[in-house]
């Protein structure tokens, strides 16, 4: 399941980082986003190419290509 | 001296903590990327000198985008002393940046800000067993408040230089260890190259080590967040649910048609009240003010002294006219950076920045874009040294070719002049449709670069949210009072003393005798050479020519070049005398439009110039001369034969431009691919191009 999927406002928890670019996986994890970290989509925008997610108490805004990488469960 | 480096993520408070220690009033806003390089003030603090630095913000060492890397390249040359700054708010993230420098063995003070937000919602963080569990002795502070003599500077530099707290530090990252062995087994490198390379710092490494090392990068994360996790565990307590940066408001403002139409209504509405409604006014007070107390004394006193024709006209004409029709402007240009600075403090750029990035992504921009394009509505050049803040090669080079097209607060003095001349009542109309062509140039601009030589990847928007707050009308009037100095500094420099060079050349004939015919000038017979260049537009007239090219040099010296070349020294007077038959601009409707449009796209002014090759490299910046040249002739050479001669020809000149514009495009990709290979690495890889 991608977070095009996922209601909002409901915790999810991150399956796998399956994203390729290494760069901005990488980055992703310094920020605090691992697997099993608890994320919640707080908005998607009109044509769904952004999101914008909550993990570890704050607000990131993630594009459509990084998030469809993130799979994850509901918790 | 001192050197002390203010470090610290973005948006934790780094730029007001360094304008609070050292009384400065550096650019601050609730938004990621406002501090793109470092900045520096010496304070002289008890007879030692302290040379303060506000760096960039930066997530880790491992560098992201140029702006980190700026401030990464400067914490690990270990010449300073460090203040790391964190939020109490995002403490656990802010204390990765930290780990690293422990692991590296650099030494700081831990200062953190924000606690009364973060203790108002209820949280809690025992900060005397946190610096024992994370061998530090951190200091809660509040950046807006604290003064040089509050945090006892001197004890800090004794510790930081003892390393009283952080002794224990490096041994706590025993975590390190098992990589350090694993890469030792590998290959044969020494332990302090392993571990900056393990914080993505490759000290002459092959790519082959480069890529074994990296592929540690995500175990060696989880390790860092487990360290911190551990400590944090122990010390701090957050409210179940609580999310920093959130606000109830935000149902409302990211809502996309909300945010969307609310922009378009304060746009608007800001131009009405600024360049019509309250600017004219305060104009009015301020230029009837320093006539009062300056022009009108300094021009009697003259008169008494001397009845020299030259002398007086060069005081009357020369120095003031070129002073007080750019000095009229004050007020709006404050007024403008004022709107900026609202929405830069509240928080809502971030907000704009994620609803308008769908829409920028066509145009191969992305949300970051929209915080470039509203500082360009103040100055281009600090805009494009912003573009920094864009973390991929090709998106900077896009944004920094596209700013130039954003109109800058220097261009406001010549649409207010010629649109109030020879539109009226619709001037306002006239002065909005220029700022929206503007924009939609530089959409159009960005498309095609997009398309062409500088394609790049979407997934490049990674931003934080900071909390909306509520406006500090102290801050704001910082602003005002910041902005209207740097604009009287650059009157009396650049537009005073090239306004005297003008009017010296334009009273100057060829055998160097005086002259007050100002057609017989040097100025206007050299302007009058080239004016041929500029007939298919209807811009022929030399003293259109002059004020273009003095221009270049400063936007705003458009208005006092016209207003040396009419003899006059305020703003109706040069309104009065540009739709006269006998003015040597020679305008008419048609011309005075082509005129207002060419201003706007034809070229960066010098030290935007300057900074765009100092940015991107010179390429570029000969790129953006001859396409906004282009371009700009191509939109006047329309308006100014649409309205001479009807809708028909404007569409067919339209057509030929979109023919002659996609040649031009389709010329430049071969010729960059041929000669600079692709954009991403310079080698013929396909993938930049």
């Amino acid at each position: 399941m991608s977070l095009y999927e996922v209601k909002l406002n409901t915790d999810c928890v991150v399956k796998e980082l399956n994203i390729p670019d290494e760069k901005m996986k990488i980055r992703l994890m310094e920020l605090g986003l691992n697997v099993g970290s608890v994320l919640r989509v707080k908005s998607k925008s009109v044509l769904k190419k952004t999101f914008l997610i909550i993990f570890h108490s704050s607000c990131f805004t993630l594009k459509d290509d990084v998030a469809k990488m993130i799979l994850v469960n509901y918790v | 001296m001192y050197r002390i480096q203010i470090v610290g993520n973005p948006n934790v408070g780094k730029s007001t903590l360094f304008n609070s220690l050292t009384r400065s009033n550096e650019h601050t806003g609730n938004f990621h990327g406002v501090t793109v390089e470092s900045k520096h003030k010496i304070v002289k603090y008890e007879n030692e000198e302290y040379d303060f630095v506000d760096l960039p913000g930066l997530y880790s060492l491992n560098s992201f985008s140029f702006e980190e890397e700026v401030a990464r390249d400067e914490i690990i040359k270990k010449n300073s002393f460090n203040l790391v700054i964190v939020d109490a708010n995002s403490i656990r993230r802010n204390l990765y940046l930290c780990v690293q420098l422990n692991e590296l063995n650099i030494n700081y003070q831990l200062l953190i800000n924000n606690y009364d937000y973060f203790e108002k919602h209820k949280n809690k963080l025992n900060l005397k067993l946190f610096n024992e569990k994370f061998h530090t002795n951190a200091k809660i502070i509040n950046a807006k408040k604290i003064k040089i003599n509050k945090i006892d500077i001197k004890n800090i530099i004794n510790s930081i230089k003892n390393n009283d707290f952080q002794k224990n530090s490096l041994n706590s990252c025993n975590y390190l260890s098992k990589y350090i062995e694993k890469i030792k087994n590998k290959y044969n490198l020494d332990e302090k190259t392993i571990i900056f390379a393990l914080n993505g710092i490759f000290l002459d490494l092959k790519d082959e080590e480069i890529k074994f090392i990296k592929s540690f990068f995500p175990e060696i994360i989880r390790d860092r967040y487990k360290y911190i996790d551990d400590i944090l565990k122990q010390c701090i307590e957050i409210q179940k649910g609580y999310v920093y940066g959130e606000s109830k408001f935000d149902k409302v403002l990211i809502n996309p048609a909300f945010m969307s139409i609310m922009f378009l209504i304060v746009f608007f509405l800001s131009i009405y009240i600024i360049f019509f409604l309250l600017g004219p006014f305060l104009s009015d007070l301020l230029i009837g003010i320093v006539n009062f107390l300056i022009v009108n004394p300094v021009i009697n006193i003259i008169y008494n002294i001397t009845d020299n024709v030259w002398v007086i006209e060069f005081i009357s004409n020369g120095v003031f006219s070129s002073f007080l029709t750019v000095l009229t402007f004050l007020p709006q240009v404050c007024l403008l950076f004022i709107f900026l600075s609202i929405l830069e403090d509240s928080g809502i750029i971030s907000r704009m920045a994620y609803v308008f990035d769908d829409f920028l992504s066509y145009f191969g921009l992305n949300g970051k874009a929209v915080y470039i394009i509203l500082m360009g509505l103040g100055c281009n050049t600090m805009s494009t040294v912003a573009t920094r803040n864009m973390n991929s090669k090709n998106l900077r080079i896009k944004t920094a070719i596209l700013n130039p097209y954003i109109s800058c607060m220097a261009r406001l003095p010549i649409y207010v002049i010629v649109a109030s001349a020879f539109f009226g009542a619709k001037a306002y109309f006239v002065i909005t449709g220029l700022y929206l062509l503007g924009l939609v140039v530089a959409l159009v601009v960005a498309y095609i670069l997009n398309k062409t030589i500088l394609k790049s990847k979407s997934s490049e928007l990674l931003l934080e949210f900071p909390p909306l707050r509520t406006l500090d009308c102290k801050h704001i009037f910082q602003v005002g009072k910041t902005n209207a100095w740097d604009m009287i500094k650059r009157i009396f420099g650049i537009v005073v003393s090239v306004g005297i060079i003008v009017w010296i050349l334009s009273h100057t004939m060829f055998n160097l005798k005086y002259t007050d015919v100002i057609t017989d000038s040097i100025l206007f017979c050299l302007a009058d050479k080239i004016s041929f260049i500029f007939t298919p537009i209807g811009l022929n007239s030399a003293g259109v020519v002059c004020g273009l090219i003095v221009g270049i040099m400063a936007k705003e010296l458009m208005v006092s070049t016209f207003s040396i070349s009419n003899n006059v020294a305020s703003t109706a007077a040069l309104i009065a005398s540009i739709v006269s038959s006998t003015s040597v601009v020679n305008f008419t409707v048609a011309s005075a439009s082509s005129f207002l449009v060419f201003s706007l796209l034809y070229c960066p002014c010098v030290s935007n110039l300057a900074v765009i090759k100092k940015e991107i490299g010179s390429f570029w910046m000969w790129f953006s001369i001859i396409s906004q040249f282009t371009i700009a002739y191509m939109f006047s050479f329309v308006v100014y034969n649409g309205i001479v001669h009807g809708f028909t020809f404007a569409l067919i000149s339209i057509l030929i431009i979109t023919v002659i514009l996609w040649a031009i495009i389709f010329i430049t990709k071969k010729i960059r691919k041929k000669k600079l290979g692709c954009t991403f690495c310079n080698k013929n890889c396909g993938k930049g191009l």
